[in-house]
């Protein structure tokens, strides 16, 4: 799973879950299981999310991979 | 980590609770039901039609609970997976839907338990009232799941692909298992209807197992 700052940002926005859910059109649940990291949303959605905290989505969900080295 | 540990012990607490209130429920209801059958039709119906009621009596207990938490919100925050009451009004609609499907599940799977059949003349409703509310949810499921296509958002798609997919392959070995072993004269007879009693259960334990399997049986 991804690491994300969606809770930061909803509550930085004042913004409670349903809320959150009620723009993104998408069930309470979802958001809930985003921010404790128990579901990575589809790109449509994270784009979504990035668009409304008027982010990039590399702000918003962090991903450790790192390319291993060919050499 | 141990702000962590402490977080997580009163979820699992929660859990355990909800677990023993639940089984004793679901115990208490089929006493009951089994004291209301009588035991004369109980011996009539046989082990499979007995497993067949209770995987109904589960849909059927489970589409109660939560019907009994979107009318009673905060009673029923305390017993379903959910993160408060607010959760239960504001996913009204979804949750309602839910109660309906599981509703009709549950009722169809008793009466095809209890009605009469050749060998069980016992039963308690022509086979045909059985088979006709058979045919009218599958109906049914095949309207609403066109009517509602649009209602379920992309965690719930992502949840019924993964809760079918467990549901196919436990089906899979376990009937595979139980067919085999009948044909080679190991083990006890697959009936048909055994069938259909095992495709219900394994939906639901397959549903449980896609949500256990991403920490969403605790809220």
């Amino acid at each position: 799973m991804l690491e994300n700052r969606v809770r930061d940002y909803r509550e930085a926005a004042g913004w409670s879950q349903g809320e959150l859910a009620r723009r993104l059109q998408v069930s309470r649940q979802t958001i809930n299981a985003v921010e404790t990291d128990k579901y990575d949303p589809s790109l449509p959605l994270a784009l979504r999310m990035a668009q409304l905290f008027g982010l990039e989505v590399r702000e918003l969900f962090v991903d450790r991979w790192l390319p291993e080295d060919e050499g | 980590m141990s702000t962590m540990t402490q977080a997580e012990a009163p979820k699992w607490k929660k859990a355990a609770i909800k677990l023993v209130v639940g089984g004793i429920f679901g115990a208490v209801v089929a006493a009951g039901g089994l004291g209301l059958a009588g035991t004369a039709l109980l011996d009539a119906m046989g082990p499979s039609r007995i497993a067949l009621a209770t995987v109904g009596v589960v849909y059927a207990l489970m589409a109660a609970l939560v019907g009994f938490g979107l009318a009673a919100p905060r009673a029923g925050a305390q017993i379903l997976n959910v993160a408060d009451a607010e959760e239960l009004r504001e996913e009204r609609a979804g949750m309602a839907r839910s109660v309906g499907t599981m509703g009709a599940i549950g009722v169809v799977l008793l009466l095809l338990a209890v009605a009469r059949a050749p060998g069980f003349e016992a039963g308690l409703i022509p086979g045909a009232v059985a088979m006709g509310a058979l045919l009218a949810a599958l109906v049914g499921g095949v309207v609403a799941s066109w009517a509602w296509r649009d209602r379920f958002d992309e965690l719930n798609r992502q949840l019924g692909l993964e809760g079918c997919f467990w549901a196919f392959c436990l089906s899979w070995a376990g009937l595979s298992l139980w067919a085999s072993a009948d044909f080679l004269g190991f083990g006890p007879a697959l009936t048909a209807i055994d069938v259909v009693s095992t495709l219900a259960a394994m939906m639901l334990l397959g549903s449980f197992v896609a949500i256990g399997r991403r920490g969403m049986m605790v809220r």
